[in-house]
């Protein structure tokens, strides 16, 4: 069993610490970077505070718009229904006019939603309709 | 310092110069893809504020040599287009190791942050929206069949298709399923506009961030080594799309302004009308071209090749990039 404090608590202290007690002191033509290291820590951060992106979900999601009903439990379940998804998407078997056309894109949404929350929360909050 | 010796040496096997003393040289910041220098040189006894360009270790495959960069420098420069004026180009590997070409240094900045938060620069960012217009109708005045820019791309079969082509290609290089983004080409290929009777010579890179500008006005337009032959609306579209608005997403040119400012330089010097449905297309396709570029410059540092924390991060791009993709697409019986 490791000790406490764990990876979740040292990257979020090491974070703050890094940008109030290093980031003042930067020079100039290194502050991008600073920013850069500070911006990849709090992804982290967030990713842990996360845990994992409901995998659950999303299968099941997507086995609804393909129709596959046999999902095994095979690690590659997502990847390879991700990659059906895909490929149906170009074929346009979601072509707008087709039944699982609205369905397909509230879960794109959805999805990229999970993802902007966790790189990018502030991309959410656009004011627009869909944000 | 053995590269200031290299570039005396070249100066002096010039003709036309007698005399070449290097006062200066230094690396400059960014640039993936090329090296910029800080060059200063006293030529014939007379000073020389100058930018030296050559190849950085990475390079990207779909961009221009340093000799065909210079070559549309040499163009642009003729054609009355604000850029550094071409001074001497070198494709002998003998001086530097590798071609490199000195241009004339101007003056400002090009942070494109900077530029988008500080609405008197340029002369005032309604000024600078008009000249901006005014730039890209003169490039866009080259048409098709320059003989001396034959070694630019002509897109097949159409501007749209061939970069759909492009971009699907992209996707299945990729060990990812990309959905979205799969979901933006359909709808590209959908609503893809009919080919442009004449091809022009397109910038393919005319954004802010890639223009230099003082407090007073624009002092040149950068980055030329993604021209191509294309269609006009492509660069407006770019110019104009959420994602190079640096923030200041109100301002739909470029982050610097409304679009009309920007739209009327144009018009008034190409005396062609903008459709701003068109447009719109246009700025989808731009959206989907930096997410291919983003994921594509992620792969770089995932795959171990270059690790870059830059490149890593400009991978988490692409989320924000899908979502202005759904957002731009959604149909009216979308909910």
């Amino acid at each position: 069993m490791r000790d406490k404090p764990q990876a979740d608590d040292l990257l979020k202290i090491a974070e703050s610490t890094f940008i109030q007690e290093i980031l003042p002191y930067i020079p100039a033509d290194r502050k991008y970077t600073a920013l850069m290291i500070a911006n990849a820590m709090r992804i982290a951060t967030r990713q842990f505070d996360k845990n994992e992106i409901d995998e659950t979900a999303e299968i099941a999601a997507l086995t609804e718009l393909l129709g596959h009903l046999d999902v095994s439990d095979n690690s590659d379940t997502l990847l390879t229904l991700n990659k059906q998804f895909a490929a149906a998407i170009r074929a346009g078997a979601f072509a707008p006019g087709t039944a699982g056309h609205s369905k397909a894109r509230q879960h794109l949404l959805s999805c990229v939603q999970n993802r902007l929350a966790e790189v990018n929360p502030k991309a959410l909050n656009g004011g627009n309709d869909d944000r | 310092m053995e590269i200031k010796s290299a570039i005396e040496g070249y100066l002096l096997h010039l003709d036309e110069v007698k005399t070449a003393k290097i006062t200066d040289l230094r690396l400059m910041t960014g640039g993936a893809i090329q090296q910029n220098w800080l060059l200063d040189v006293t030529v014939n006894g007379l000073p020389l504020e100058t930018v030296l360009r050559t190849d950085a270790t990475s390079s990207l495959e779909d961009s221009l040599s340093r000799v065909q960069e210079y070559a549309l420098f040499k163009h642009a420069f003729g054609a009355g287009v604000t850029v550094p004026e071409p001074l001497w180009l070198s494709d002998d590997p003998k001086w530097i190791g590798k071609p490199f070409f000195i241009m004339r240094r101007v003056d400002g900045t090009a942070a494109g942050h900077k530029i988008v938060r500080n609405n008197t620069m340029g002369g005032g960012h309604k000024i600078l929206a008009k000249r901006l217009g005014q730039e890209l109708a003169l490039i866009h005045a080259t048409k098709y069949g320059q003989a001396e820019l034959d070694f630019l791309t002509h897109p097949t079969p159409n501007p749209a298709l061939s970069r759909i082509a492009e971009y699907r290609a992209a996707l299945d290089a990729t060990d990812m399923p990309q959905p979205t983004l799969e979901w933006g080409l359909f709808w590209l290929e959908q609503n893809a506009p009919e080919p442009v009777k004449d091809l022009v010579l397109c910038h393919n890179d005319f954004r802010t961030g890639n223009y230099m500008v003082t407090e007073q006005a624009l002092t040149g337009i950068l980055d030329w080594e993604f021209a191509a032959w294309g269609d006009p609306l492509q660069d407006i579209g770019w110019f104009c799309a959420k994602c190079w608005r640096f923030g200041a997403a109100n301002n739909e040119a470029g982050g610097i302004s409304d679009r009309a400012g920007f739209y009327a330089g144009y018009e008034q010097t190409s005396g062609v009308s903008i459709d701003q449905n068109a447009v719109l297309y246009w700025e989808v396709m731009a959206t989907m071209r930096w997410a291919i570029i983003a994921m594509k410059q992620g792969d770089r540092h995932i795959s171990g090749r270059e690790p870059s924390l830059e490149l890593a991060l400009t991978r988490h791009i692409v989320p924000e990039l899908e979502l202005d993709i759904l957002q731009m697409t959604k149909g009216d019986s979308d909910a």
